[in-house]
């Protein structure tokens, strides 16, 4: 482990990926802190950048933006009470409060040092776990990873809201219908192309991405333009001190919620926003009476447990992408795609084959929180301004990069016709409260599930004995069993299940 | 009778979507040795298709919440349609108008549309994103076409210097 850490830090500890963490943070922060745009959107509006640069960088960039976002999310629901992402919701809870009680600042730097703890102590939990994890599962096959593919796809439907589990479902059947466009590399015949040049390489994940999140984003804010808005709290001459008794109040609060995020964010579907909501809950419950009372009125526990626990889960879901190749998220899914455009394949193997990207990508976590503290924190009062520009000004410009960025992929103005097509959709599913996340999930693990199911049968001479051969096969399909079961039990009996 | 909620409406629209997409699967071309194939380029589509239309089905059954239609009818339709529809006319127009061209009215139609009420600004901005972008591109080696009608221009424009 500390080979790898050694090897982390060379790579990171260059001038050039040094500004990168910077430079990822930074526009991660700005992004994020657009209500609405989340760190999905974050990072799919910065993928055609990094295309540019070697793997290594592109990763250490794309994990910076996605630190930056969440911070960025935490500002927005701190200053003006619009969570940018559904992670950051809990952080409004006691964040508006404490800054509307004339100390933002405080706010923002319990929401900071909380954010850097947390992921501190989550990257190395990550250094900890992932290579033992990545060991342990390279004696896995084909029927093994078809298994995880499919827990992966549905846990992500079994962790969605309460009765959002059908519509995940179905989000996530989208997903996998759309990965199935283009050419079937093994058979070499087209499938639902229509005879359109344009489709045979299938869907762009990077367009669908660019289109489910940012594009859409932006419209749903135009639909939305006419709801109440909360003031926007200014940062003029504001203090981010904290005193050593609010500071010795936090760190259990921090810890514990640590600990408990990174393990939820490791659950492939669980997320930051589960972590967060439940470190809330649970602190609310360890907390005296008396400190009860304060949770929803500005309570800095309370705004410290989710902020740590939404940052650890952030670390957490890398567990499965890094160990496994399966993105726990919507976030890892893009981040997902952005390694196989690369033409890096995650998994047990990148642990052995790609050392440098396996381990980079870890310490960039530490050092994108440690940016986020020491040169974002002092800056907020400056980013915050971005608060203040018009929407009017601000959502075109939007559109323009999400275009731009597809079209300098493709130079194809299919691509963007495409993607208002699948903007269009995506909006009409959003007002319909279909989530997006499962949808790329499904895109992104479908080829890959449809392969490995290939290959198992391939193995299994065409018999489905393949899913209970193997006990990890078993177990894993045993999982997938309970987690398609207990949510749809839910969802067709909501009464009986109370 | 079933009231139509969101997730009925939606549950629907995937059961059409799911239908036609198995009816698709047939036209996938298979030679006789994949035909005979287990598993074959059709597999994957049949085995959505059903999978999506047992949870459409569901989703039209399972009872649910009500759906406040006036809260969507009441958005801000016009504006948001308009903008759909500009963000399409950018990817008619790209090539014919160029890069430049093209940007500058996506962004300064988009600026009006959301309710800027001068001219003289949405210009400024239009055209400086527009020409900062176009040079960013050029530092780095990517070239953004002109575009086919400034391009016949300049030449006319040569031709008659």
């Amino acid at each position: 482990m500390l080979d790898g850490l050694f090897i982390g830090l060379q790579t990171v500890l260059t001038l050039h990926n040094l500004i990168l963490v910077f430079a990822g943070c930074a526009t991660g922060t700005l992004i994020g802190m657009l209500p609405g745009l989340g760190p999905i959107t974050a990072i799919a509006l910065m993928i055609p950048i990094t295309y540019g640069f070697d793997p290594s960088s592109g990763m250490i960039l794309l994990a910076g933006v996605y630190y930056g976002a969440i911070f960025g999310g935490s500002t927005s629901s701190i200053l003006i009470n619009a969570p940018g992402v559904a992670g950051t919701v809990a952080t409004a809870f006691d964040g508006y409060p404490i800054a509307r009680n004339g100390q933002p600042g405080k706010a923002l730097a319990i929401a900071a040092y909380s954010s850097f703890a947390g992921g501190t102590l989550a990257a190395l939990l990550l250094a900890g776990t992932a290579p033992f994890l990545a060991d342990l599962s390279l004696g896995f096959q084909s029927a093994d990873y078809f298994a995880l593919m499919l827990l992966g796809l549905t846990l992500v439907s079994a962790f969605s809201s309460q009765g959002e589990y059908l519509k995940a479902l179905m989000m996530t059947c989208f997903g996998l219908m759309l990965s199935t466009v283009g050419t079937d590399l093994s058979a070499g015949v087209q499938r639902f192309t229509f005879g359109r040049m344009d489709l045979i390489d299938g869907i762009s994940f990077l367009m669908l991405a660019m289109a489910t999140f940012a594009l859409s984003e932006a419209v749903m804010m135009v639909l939305q333009s006419t709801r109440a808005k909360e003031p926007t709290i200014r940062l003029h001459k504001t203090s981010l001190h904290l005193s050593l008794p609010e500071l010795r109040a936090i760190i259990p609060t921090v810890s514990r919620s640590s600990v408990l995020g990174f393990f939820v964010g490791v659950l492939p579907g669980a997320g930051a926003t589960i972590a967060s909501f439940l470190a809330y809950g649970v602190e609310r419950n360890l907390a005296t009476s008396e400190d009860q009372k304060q949770f929803g009125q500005g309570s800095i526990k309370g705004l410290a447990a989710p902020e740590a626990a939404n940052n650890a889960a952030c670390t957490g879901s890398f567990v499965p992408l890094l160990t496994l190749g399966i993105p726990g998220s919507g976030t890892t899914a893009i981040l997902l795609g952005a390694l196989l455009a690369y033409g890096i394949q995650p998994g047990p193997r990148l642990f052995i084959d790609e050392p440098e990207i396996f381990w980079s990508v870890i310490v960039s976590m530490y050092f994108g929180n440690l940016m986020l503290l020491v040169l974002n924190l002092p800056l907020i009062p400056y980013i915050a301004r971005l608060l203040l520009v018009p929407r009017q000004y601000l959502i075109p410009i939007i559109m323009f990069f999400s275009l731009m960025g597809v079209y300098l992929v493709s130079f194809n103005v299919f691509d963007i016709q495409m993607m208002v097509f699948i903007a269009i959709c995506a909006v009409l599913l959003r007002l319909l409260q279909f989530p997006m996340a499962p949808l790329l999930l499904g895109f992104i693990l479908g080829g890959m599930l449809e392969d490995n199911l290939r290959r198992a049968l391939a193995v299994a001479d065409g018999q489905f004995s393949f899913l209970w051969d193997r006990p990890t096969t078993v177990v894993l399909m045993s999982l997938v069993v309970i987690a398609i079961l207990i949510p749809m039990t839910r969802a067709l009996w909501p009464k009986s299940s109370r | 009778m079933l009231s139509i909620t969101s997730a009925r409406l939606g549950g629907i629209l995937f059961l059409i979507l799911c239908v036609a997409y198995g009816i698709y699967a047939d036209d996938i071309h298979l030679d006789y040795w994949s035909e005979q194939e287990v598993f074959n380029a059709r597999s994957m589509p049949y085995f959505i298709a059903v999978v999506g239309s047992f949870c459409a089905i569901l989703l039209i059954l399972v009872p649910a919440p009500k759906t406040d239609w006036s809260a969507v009818l009441n958005l801000n339709w016009l504006p948001a349609c308009l903008l759909l529809v500009i963000m399409s006319g950018y990817g008619i127009l790209l090539e014919p108008l160029g890069f430049v061209i093209a940007t500058i009215l996506l962004l300064i139609t988009a600026f009006l549309v959301l309710g800027v009420r001068s001219f003289r600004a949405p210009l400024l901005v239009a055209a400086t994103i527009a020409m900062a972008f176009w040079l960013l591109m050029d530092q780095l080696g990517i070239y953004l076409a002109p575009g086919a009608i400034p391009e016949q221009l300049f030449q006319y424009l040569g031709g008659a210097g």
